[in-house]
C-alpha cells in the first residue's frame, strides 16, 4: 500500500485520544446509533446494505492503518469464523423450521437474520483484533506506579485482560498450524471415510463443523487461559520488588 | 570444549556426585557453594513439574489435565489470585514450554520492559544490548516472538531473565538443553554467571541424560545401557528443487522485517536410510522445513517430494510442543473426534497405541531401572504422561499412512532413558508398516544407537541460504 495513504491510529497520543476515535468508530456494533437512525423495519434489505456500508467502511479504515496483509489476515480469521456460526446455525434453524413446517417467508427472514449476523460479524471481528492491537501492553505495565496502593488491582487487571485478549491471536495462529496438520482441508476431517456414505452425509459434516467450532473454542479458552497464571505470577515478582524498594 | 556449558570447569571443582538411586536424581554438592547453582536431575518430567511446584508454591493449570480438570483448577486459581500483593515471589523460572516465558508479542518489549522496571535509564538501548548478547539480533528483536522458533524463544527466556535479574533471587531454569543447539550452551553459561556474580542462587532443572553433552564420560557409558528395541533401517527419498520460503513484512503494529529461506542446494535428490535425524542451528529453518514437508505452510516457489516404497504424499508431524496437538482433550477424547468419521482406523489406532503401551511396560518390567519411573497413568481415571500423549498422537499419525514420520524434539519434556524408549519404540511400529521416520533434534548423542543417516541445515555466507547436506 501508498505509504502515502497509510493512517497511523496506534500512534495517535495521548492514549486516551487514541481510545476515544477507535470507540466512536466502532459505536454502530455495541450501541446500534447511528445506523439505526437510517433502519427501517419494513424492508431488511435496507438494513443488510447499511450494514454492509459500514462493514465496507471498516475495512478500509483498517487497510489504511495495517496494509492489506494484515487485513487479509483478520479477514481470513473473521470470515472462517463467521462461516461455521451462520452456517451451522442457518441449517439448524431451517432443519427445525422444515420439521414445524414453517412459512417459506419465515425461512426467508432466517436467511435474512442469518446474512446480517454474517455481515456483522466479519466486520466487528476484524476492528476487535485492530482495536485491541492499537495499544500496547509492555509500554502500559512499564509506565504502571507500582510504589502505589491506589488502583493497584484495576491496573494490574487491565494490563492483565489486554495481553489476554492479544494473546487469543497467538493462540489461534499456533492452533492454526495444529489444525491444518491434522485436517489438511480445514472445513474436513482428514479420516472420512465413512462421512460421505450416506443421504445424511450433509447433516452428519454440519456436526462435524459444529463439534468442531465447540473443540475450537474450548482449545482457544485453554490455551489462552494457561497463559494467564504464568504473567500474574511475574507481576507478583514486579510488585514485590517495587514494594520492597 | 569452548562452546558448551562450561561444566569441565565447574566439575573440576565438583568434589563429589552423589547418586541417590536411578530415578531419583544426582546432585552435584558443591556447585551451590562455587557457582551458587544447584543442579537435579529428573527421570521424568512428571518429577521435575512437581519438584519446581514445591520449591515455588506455583502450580498452574495444565493443558495435559484435559478441559474439566483444567478449567475446574484454573476457576480456583482466578478466585485466589486476587491478592496480589500478598505473596513474596522473589524467584523466576524458565519453563520448559519456552512460549510460557513470554508475555508480550515482540521480543524488544519484552526485554524493555524488564529493564524499565529495574529502573535502567536508557532501557530501549539496554534492551537491544541484552537482545545482542543472547544472539537475537535486530530482525530478530522485532518479529513476533509467535513467529519465532522454539530455540530463539529460549533464547529470549534467558535474555528477559538476565533483564529481571535485579528482581529475582532465584532462577529456576529446566530442560534447556533440549530446545537448544550445543553451540549456544555458552549463552545459558553466561546467564549463570550473571546471576552467580550477583549473589544470587540459579537452579538447574535437568532430565535424566542432559548432562551427556557435558558430563564425565562414566556418565555417558551408564546411558547407554538403557533398554531400547532394535531396529532395522528403511529407505527412502528426499527431492528438492526451487526451495524458496518468504514470510512477509509486517507493518502492524510494529514494522517487521521479511525474512526469506532459500534451501540449497536447488536440486536435491537424495537416497536416506530411516530413522533419519535432521539437525541444525537455533533459528537455521528446521522447522519451517518440517511444515513444508507436512504441507502445513505451502512453498513460495518450488517444491517437495517424499518417497517411500511407492508410497508419497506429504508427511505427518508430531510437533515439538507436542501437547498443542491433543487440542485440549484427553486421549480417549482425540480419538473419538478424530476417528468419528473412519471407525476401521480409529481402531487400527487404538490397538497400536494400547500395543505400544505394553511394550512399554514389558521394557519396564525388563529393565530395573525404568520400574520405579512413572511413564504412562495407572488406570484411566488418572492424568495421562507426556509419554502417553505422545505415542497417541503418533498412532493417529501411524493410522493414515503417511510416506513420512517426523518427529519434531521428540525428547521434548522426556529424560535420555525415555526418549531412546520411546523412539525406538515408534521407528519399530513405523517401519513394520514401511512408513520411515526423521528425528530433529539438538541432541544427537541420544540417538547414536538408533539413527542410519543424518541431514544437516547449514546458514551459508548468505543468510537467506540453507544449505542441506548429507552426512554420513
Amino acid at each position: 500500500m501508498n505509504k502515502k495513504y497509510q493512517l497511523h491510529v496506534a500512534k495517535v497520543k495521548p492514549v486516551w485520544l487514541r481510545f476515544l476515535i477507535l470507540v466512536i468508530i466502532g459505536l454502530p456494533p455495541i450501541t446500534g446509533w447511528p445506523l439505526t437512525l437510517f433502519a427501517t423495519a419494513k424492508d431488511p434489505l435496507h438494513n443488510l446494505f447499511m450494514w454492509l456500508s459500514y462493514g465496507c467502511f471498516i475495512w478500509l479504515f483498517i487497510l489504511l492503518n495495517t496494509g492489506f496483509k494484515k487485513l487479509l489476515s483478520y479477514l481470513s480469521f473473521a470470515f472462517l469464523l463467521a462461516l461455521i456460526t451462520c452456517l451451522v446455525g442457518a441449517g439448524i434453524r431451517n432443519l427445525i423450521g422444515f420439521i414445524q413446517g414453517a412459512s417459506r417467508q419465515d425461512m426467508t427472514l432466517v436467511s435474512i437474520r442469518m446474512l446480517s449476523l454474517f455481515i456483522c460479524m466479519v466486520s466487528v471481528i476484524p476492528y476487535s483484533l485492530f482495536f485491541i492491537n492499537c495499544f500496547s501492553v509492555s509500554s502500559f505495565i512499564s509506565r504502571l506506579d507500582f510504589s502505589t496502593v491506589k488502583n493497584h488491582r484495576t491496573k494490574i487487571h487491565l494490563a492483565l485482560a489486554l495481553r489476554v485478549f492479544q494473546h487469543v491471536g497467538d493462540v489461534t495462529i499456533s492452533l492454526l498450524d495444529v489444525w491444518r496438520e491434522e485436517n489438511p482441508k480445514m472445513i474436513s476431517p482428514r479420516f472420512s471415510d465413512e462421512l460421505w456414505e450416506s443421504r445424511l452425509s450433509p447433516l452428519a459434516w454440519l456436526n462435524w463443523m459444529r463439534n468442531s467450532a465447540v473443540t475450537w473454542c474450548l482449545a482457544m479458552i485453554m490455551h489462552t487461559f494457561e497463559a494467564i497464571p504464568y504473567l500474574t505470577e511475574e507481576m507478583k515478582n514486579i510488585i514485590n520488588f517495587r514494594e520492597n524498594r | 570444549m569452548r562452546g558448551n556449558l562450561d561444566y569441565a570447569i565447574i566439575q573440576k571443582k565438583v568434589t563429589r556426585v552423589i547418586r541417590l538411586s536411578f530415578n531419583e536424581l544426582y546432585i552435584w554438592k558443591n556447585l551451590s557453594h562455587i557457582h551458587m547453582v544447584e543442579s537435579r536431575y529428573f527421570v521424568t518430567y512428571e518429577d521435575l513439574v512437581g519438584y519446581l511446584e514445591l520449591k515455588t508454591g506455583f502450580a498452574p493449570p495444565q493443558i495435559i489435565e484435559g478441559k474439566g480438570l483444567f478449567l475446574g483448577k484454573f476457576n480456583k486459581w482466578f478466585t485466589n489470585f486476587e491478592d496480589v500483593s500478598s505473596e513474596n515471589v522473589n524467584w523466576r523460572c524458565i519453563f520448559p514450554d519456552p512460549k510460557l516465558n513470554i508475555s508480550y508479542p515482540y521480543p524488544i518489549d519484552e526485554i524493555t520492559v524488564a529493564c524499565s522496571l529495574c529502573s535502567s535509564p536508557s532501557a530501549y538501548d539496554q534492551a537491544n544490548r541484552i537482545l545482542n548478547d543472547y544472539h537475537l539480533d535486530a530482525s530478530l528483536s522485532k518479529r513476533q516472538t509467535m513467529t519465532l522458533s522454539g530455540g530463539e524463544l529460549l533464547l529470549l527466556s534467558f535474555a528477559k531473565a538476565q533483564g529481571l535479574k535485579d528482581l529475582t533471587e532465584t532462577l529456576y531454569v529446566c530442560t534447556p538443553t533440549q530446545w537448544l543447539h550445543p553451540t549456544k550452551y555458552f549463552l545459558l553459561e553466561n546467564l549463570i554467571k550473571e546471576y552467580s556474580d550477583s549473589g544470587k542462587t540459579v537452579s538447574l532443572l535437568l532430565l535424566e541424560g542432559e548432562q551427556i553433552e557435558t558430563a564425565p564420560d562414566n556418565d555417558l557409558q551408564e546411558q547407554e545401557q538403557v533398554s531400547s528395541v532394535q531396529v532395522e533401517s528403511l529407505p527412502w527419498s528426499l527431492y528438492i528443487k526451487n526451495l524458496l520460503k518468504i514470510f512477509d513484512a509486517q507493518t502492524f503494529p510494529k514494522n517487521s522485517p521479511e525474512k526469506i529461506i532459500r534451501y540449497v542446494p536447488a536440486d536435491f535428490d537424495r537416497e536416506f536410510e530411516s530413522p533419519t535425524l535432521v539437525t541444525g542451528d537455533n533459528g537455521v529453518g528446521k522447522s519451517v522445513f518440517v511444515k513444508m514437508l507436512s504441507n502445513i505452510y505451502q512453498p513460495t516457489t518450488g517444491r517437495i517430494a517424499i518417497r517411500c516404497l511407492g508410497n508419497e504424499g506429504y508427511a505427518r508431524v508430531l510437533m515439538q510442543d507436542s501437547l498443542d496437538q491433543l487440542f485440549g482433550e484427553t486421549i480417549n477424547d482425540h480419538f473419538t473426534r478424530v476417528f468419528k468419521f473412519d471407525k476401521a482406523k480409529g481402531k487400527q489406532a487404538r490397538e497400536l497405541y494400547e500395543k505400544m503401551l505394553d511394550e512399554l511396560r514389558l521394557a519396564i518390567k525388563t529393565d530395573v531401572r525404568l520400574r520405579k519411573m512413572k511413564l504412562a497413568a495407572s488406570n484411566s481415571g488418572t492424568i495421562e504422561t507426556v509419554l502417553q500423549v505422545k505415542f497417541a498422537l503418533v498412532c493417529e499419525r501411524l493410522a493414515s499412512k503417511p510416506p513420512l514420520l517426523i518427529l519434531d524434539e521428540p525428547d521434548w519434556c522426556l529424560s535420555r532413558p525415555v526418549t531412546g524408549l520411546f523412539t525406538s519404540i515408534v521407528v519399530n511400529a513405523a517401519h513394520k508398516i514401511h512408513i520411515p521416520v526423521l528425528i530433529i533434534t539438538h541432541l544427537r548423542n541420544w540417538y547414536s544407537n538408533l539413527y542410519k543417516s543424518v541431514i544437516n541445515l547449514k546458514i551459508m555466507e548468505n543468510p537467506q541460504e540453507v544449505h542441506i547436506e548429507q552426512i554420513n
